[in-house]
């Protein structure tokens, strides 16, 4: 209870600082709508020539896309500016102000900035789910729903917890922005199903960077094809990844001195 | 004309040395382009395959080749992004480049030779490995490959000056990021880049004969991969060219304009 007004007011000062700037709601809105757009020609281009890609049709893969356009909103808004502001803090000292603080350090670290106008992303992403699988007419009931909600919550975690440890090396490391950057260029790779990719990329995708949890597996729900191991599969890889993240976190505060140390 | 070319050299090994110095910078802008060549090349060559084989003129092993051959023509034909130009125009980082006794576009050039070699190290290995995975088709035609030379000379600095003319639109509004990412969306399609022009549908490979984009990339691309008929790489030359000439004097209409507009603001 006391984490959830702790989070709430972190929450109201971001948005509090965010909306002096609003005109940036306008061209965030313009800048995912253009690569919305980028990601359904591109589909459409697919469908052209054919109805179906390793077993997927145009609507089952225009779930993928906004799941993926969902997920990308999430990251942006939430996870990465936080995990930034772990690396940038370490850099400058400012890290220091947060550890001090009388609450979990991690809880903390997590929830100081959120980029709301990235949420725009979310709700491009719910809108085109929403269209795909009204379309695709399969029955979507609440159980499809909540399994839907289950595994998009793992696959977010998951990504959180990737993300937090690679802000818990910048103790350690000093450039890890080009971390960052090259999740950015891997996580394009998540705009198709991780299914069509060869082997050894889609090991890779699964349990280096976990794309396929986060968006591929979320995905397989709405679509009638999550089977049961699949999705117990990718609860325990977020348990687990969960908890070697916080682990890697103390351990990483163990070894910092501080700035002003 | 001696002292233009010890800038030049200086100027690129500084820049090698530079380049080494960020590794991991670099490696991060390989990463980024074996990732979306791989992504296609996935996309593209499951299409093939589950279409019988074929699909735009392009078989399984081609779309490979073309995936591939597409790093190669892709790293060599970007060039400053107009975000990097920007900066240095709102930081004020260009009044220094000015005040150099050697024009700007020389310190240009040699950054931009040095830093396309040390690419090139790591871009050559990896497309070996790509070609060693994926089993591309293509046919090396010696006359092709010299009038590759040429035609990445020319899609090069028809990209170059076309990047000059959008960063110069920093000059009138500080929004230019929403009109670069237009710029780069349309870019994408008409270029070859997210697939081979002739797999677009009819009406977008007439509209892409209307626009530039082909001729920095497609075209090259076309002529590694002895595509080519000895007419279509003439016809190519001639269209490289018509439109650089475009480029160019649109580029010193906006310059001319750019640096009045700066004018006013400063004045």
């Amino acid at each position: 209870m006391r984490y959830l007004r702790l989070i709430a007011t972190y929450l109201r000062l971001s948005i509090l600082n965010e909306m002096q700037y609003r005109a940036n709601f306008v061209l965030q809105m313009f800048s995912s709508l253009l690569s919305l757009g980028i990601g359904l020609a591109g589909l459409a281009l697919v469908f052209l020539h054919t109805d179906s890609l390793s077993g997927w049709g145009a609507l089952e893969l225009l779930v993928v896309v906004g799941v993926h356009t969902l997920i990308g909103g999430i990251v942006g808004s939430i996870i990465q500016p936080n995990m930034q502001q772990i690396a940038e803090g370490v850099g400058d000292g400012t890290l220091d102000y947060t550890l001090t603080k009388p609450e979990d350090s991690q809880l903390l670290v997590s929830i100081t900035r959120f980029e709301i106008w990235k949420l725009a992303n979310v709700l491009i992403g719910l809108a085109v789910i929403a269209y795909a699988v009204i379309e695709l007419g399969e029955n979507i009931g609440l159980a499809e729903a909540v399994t839907f909600g289950i595994v998009l919550l793992s696959g977010g975690l998951v990504f959180y917890s990737f993300w937090l440890a690679i802000a818990t090396t910048s103790f350690w490391v000093v450039r890890t922005w080009a971390m960052f950057e090259m999740f950015q260029n891997l996580y394009q790779s998540g705009r198709w199903p991780v299914g069509i990719y060869p082997a050894w990329l889609r090991l890779g995708l699964t349990f280096i960077v976990p794309i396929a949890f986060a968006v591929t597996v979320p995905a397989e729900a709405l679509t009638n094809r999550l089977t049961l191991q699949t999705m117990l599969l990718a609860l325990g890889v977020t348990a687990a990844a969960m908890i070697a993240a916080r682990k890697f976190w103390h351990y990483g505060l163990k070894n910092y001195s501080g700035a002003s140390a | 004309m001696r002292y233009f070319f010890t800038v030049l050299i200086a100027g690129f090994k500084a820049h090698i040395i530079g380049a080494f110095q960020y590794r991991v910078q670099e490696g991060m802008a390989l990463i980024g382009l074996l990732v979306e060549a791989l992504i296609y090349l996935v996309v593209w060559t499951t299409v093939a395959k589950e279409q019988g084989g074929e699909v735009g003129g392009f078989t399984v092993g081609e779309f490979a080749g073309y995936f591939i051959a597409w790093m190669f023509v892709r790293n060599i034909t970007t060039g400053w992004s107009p975000w990097a130009m920007e900066w240095q125009i709102r930081r004020g980082d260009f009044n220094a480049l000015l005040l150099r006794p050697i024009h700007p576009i020389v310190t240009a050039t040699s950054d931009m030779l040095a830093s396309k070699t040390v690419a090139m190290i790591t871009v050559v290995p990896s497309m070996i490995v790509l070609a060693l995975i994926f089993q591309p088709e293509f046919e090396l035609i010696p006359w092709s490959l010299l009038a590759l030379i040429p035609a990445l000379v020319l899609a090069f600095m028809l990209r170059y000056t076309l990047m000059y003319v959008l960063a110069l639109t920093a000059f009138w509004t500080t929004r230019v990021t929403a009109l670069f990412e237009l710029y780069f969306a349309i870019e994408f399609f008409f270029s070859g880049r997210i697939a081979p022009l002739s797999v677009l549908p009819e009406w977008a490979q007439q509209v892409a004969g209307y626009l530039p984009f082909q001729w920095m990339f497609y075209f090259p691309l076309e002529l590694l991969l002895g595509r080519s008929t000895p007419q279509q790489a003439a016809s190519g030359f001639v269209f490289q060219l018509a439109w650089l000439i475009v480029t160019v004097v649109l580029l010193r209409v906006v310059w001319r304009g750019a640096v009045r507009q700066y004018g006013a603001v400063g004045g």
